[in-house]
């Protein structure tokens, strides 16, 4: 039984520390949503990076996490794999401070979620609009260009962008 | 999740507007005086529980990227270039009228007339030589009558090329003025009008090319325009200017619309008044009093010999023709070459006394203590120095706005490989930050499985 407890207080501390990553992802989400609007590439690739030591942490508390849910799961008797949620049933009366956590943890992952789908798709969007923009600069520069042979005939066949605002 | 929705909303409008902005730019890449457009926005953010909440970004404005400070000197140097092209447009037609690429031209046409007068004197006698000499004497009193009317002809071209320069400030007034319509009304609805204020520096510099103007912008984004401390464009309020010339007196005046004068002194304009006011009219005055000389001192010397036939006191020139436009030979002379006055002796026909001081005349320092052929020699290349340095002039006034341009064109032209480059960039942040969200997708769905 202080076993038990022992292993409760250890769960309860893994989960706030998830929900404290939780809310730090919210809030790089949302930056990264910004920089993505105001086109501001350079703070996006730091964003990216502070998000890439952000999902290394999420990382090792999701195996802390499973690692004390598993310990859990040995000194039961049952042999089925133990979740937050049966943890929270099971230990009724030791994990009341438990369940608000879990509780609030399920929302910060689906707000993460939300934005991450939100940023997901505007990302997907920039790209495509981008690439659509290359391809007209690409046209358009090919229209401003003018092109000539060797044989010094002008050459009216696509003509490569990269010779735009230069002289033939 | 109304608020994300309004993020994305305005997110993908911001976005849209970017791209419209680069593909403006890229459009205009071969428009000259084109300013490039940058979108310029702010971040949206509210508070809630007393926290600042990001909630993406508006479009505050499209602004063009131009720095008027450089356009104040670009116009400084346009002012000057206007001048010193002027000066030299004038002043190759003036060389093309006093130098001919054949030759024959003044200096030697006084050059043949005193040979002519050395040859007589070689053999005073021969009918065949006093013919050469009248038709030499000739010769040389059309090249001045040329000159002169050449001289007239380019003042006349002046005047009206003047003319012509301030139908074309009129008019460029008239643009910056109704352009200052359409950019106030811009700025009033909140949305600058940037074609219009690229439209207007490109006008101004125009206007400043023909004259020294002074311009600055008033705080509803219109621009005023001074001509020697004279407000000339005020909102839409166009003061226009007009003319008056004088053939007679050289005098070409600049007005307003109430009689009140105006000092041009600098651009095309300037120069241009200058040109009728002083330069040609110096040349004139010059050739003249070359031509009074000349008619007076032969004509002294001339009076005071005598000719085959015994006569004297016989000018050789018109004594009424003491000018460029109206020397010209005495008609007893052209009637009568025995009249020629070779001897200094009645009686002596083979005398050359006289003719010899009539040849002492092309070396004697007889105008402004120089002689006539120094005299003339300078005058006809006069243009020709004035072109050398004027050329060298506009060369270093060329280089010195080019660097102006160029720093102008930093900052507004359009550089496609830049705008690819930054939509380059932007693809690979894009990449990257998506590559990084699908990697935590997977360790959130392990999280939801432990939850």
């Amino acid at each position: 039984m202080t076993k038990n407890k022992e292993h409760l207080t250890k769960l309860n501390a893994v989960v706030d520390e998830l929900i404290e990553i939780n809310t730090a992802m919210e809030h790089l989400y949302q930056k990264q949503i910004d920089m993505v609007i105001r086109q501001e590439v350079d703070l996006l690739g730091s964003l990216t990076e502070e998000q890439i030591k952000s999902n290394e942490r999420l990382k090792k508390l999701s195996d802390k996490l499973g690692n004390s849910l598993k310990q859990l799961t040995d000194d039961s008797e049952n042999g089925d794999p133990v979740t937050l949620q049966t943890v929270v049933q099971n230990f009724s009366t030791d994990s009341t401070k438990l369940k608000d956590a879990r509780e609030n943890l399920i929302n910060k992952v689906e707000s993460v979620a939300r934005l991450r789908k939100q940023l997901t798709d505007l990302l997907e969007f920039a790209h495509q609009q981008t690439g659509q923009f290359l391809h007209m600069i690409q046209e358009l520069g090919n229209a401003h260009s003018v092109h000539y042979r060797k044989d010094g005939a002008m050459d009216t066949g696509g003509a490569s962008s990269v010779a735009i605002n230069q002289k033939a | 999740m109304k608020e994300i929705f309004e993020i994305a909303k305005r997110g993908l409008f911001a976005a849209n507007m970017a791209n419209n902005t680069i593909a403006q730019n890229v459009s205009n890449v071969n428009t000259p005086g084109y300013s490039r457009q940058r979108v310029d926005l702010e971040a949206q953010a509210y508070r809630r529980y007393g926290f600042s909440i990001g909630a993406g970004v508006n479009v505050k404005n499209i602004v063009r990227l131009h720095d008027n400070l450089l356009d104040v000197q670009i116009q400084h140097k346009e002012t000057g270039l206007g001048d010193l092209n002027e000066r030299s447009r004038v002043n190759e037609q003036l060389e093309s009228v006093l130098i001919s690429d054949a030759g024959g031209d003044l200096d030697v046409r006084i050059g043949d007339f005193f040979n002519a007068f050395s040859d007589l004197s070689a053999n005073p006698q021969d009918y065949n030589l006093r013919n050469i000499l009248i038709s030499k004497a000739q010769t040389l009193s059309h090249t001045f009558h040329d000159i002169n009317s050449g001289l007239k002809s380019i003042e006349q071209k002046t005047v009206e090329q003047a003319n012509n320069t301030i139908k074309e400030v009129n008019s460029l007034l008239k643009q910056i003025s109704s352009l200052n319509d359409s950019i106030v009304s811009g700025e009033a609805s909140g949305k600058s009008d940037l074609n219009s204020q690229d439209l207007q520096s490109e006008k101004l510099k125009e206007l400043s090319n023909l004259m020294d103007i002074q311009s600055n912008t008033a705080d509803n984004g219109s621009i005023e325009v001074r001509i020697g401390g004279v407000l000339v464009v005020d909102g839409n309020q166009v003061r226009t200017l007009g003319n008056k010339y004088d053939t007679a007196t050289h005098t070409f005046d600049v007005l307003f619309n109430n009689g009140k004068k105006l000092d041009i002194e600098s651009g095309k304009l300037g120069a241009g008044i200058a040109m009728i006011k002083q330069e040609i009219p110096a040349i004139s005055d010059k050739l003249d009093d070359i031509a009074q000389t000349l008619v007076e001192q032969v004509n002294k010397i001339h009076q005071q010999g005598f000719g085959l036939n015994g006569s004297t006191n016989v000018n050789f020139f018109d004594p009424g023709g003491t000018t460029a436009e109206s020397i010209q030979l005495n008609d007893d002379i052209i009637q009568d070459p025995d009249k020629i006055a070779a001897s200094d002796k009645n009686g002596e026909p083979g005398n050359n006394k006289n003719a010899l001081k009539i040849l002492d005349l092309r070396d004697a320092n007889v105008l402004g203590g120089r002689s006539l052929l120094d005299q003339t020699v300078e005058l006809i290349s006069k243009p020709g120095v004035k072109l050398n340095d004027l050329s060298s002039s506009i060369q270093t006034q060329e280089s010195s706005r080019q660097l102006l341009l160029n720093q102008q064109e930093n900052i507004s032209g359009v550089n496609i490989d830049e705008e690819m480059s930054n939509l380059i960039r932007f693809q690979n942040a894009y990449q990257a930050s998506a590559r990084v969200l699908r990697t935590g997708q997977e360790m959130y769905d392990t999280l939801l499985s432990l939850v």
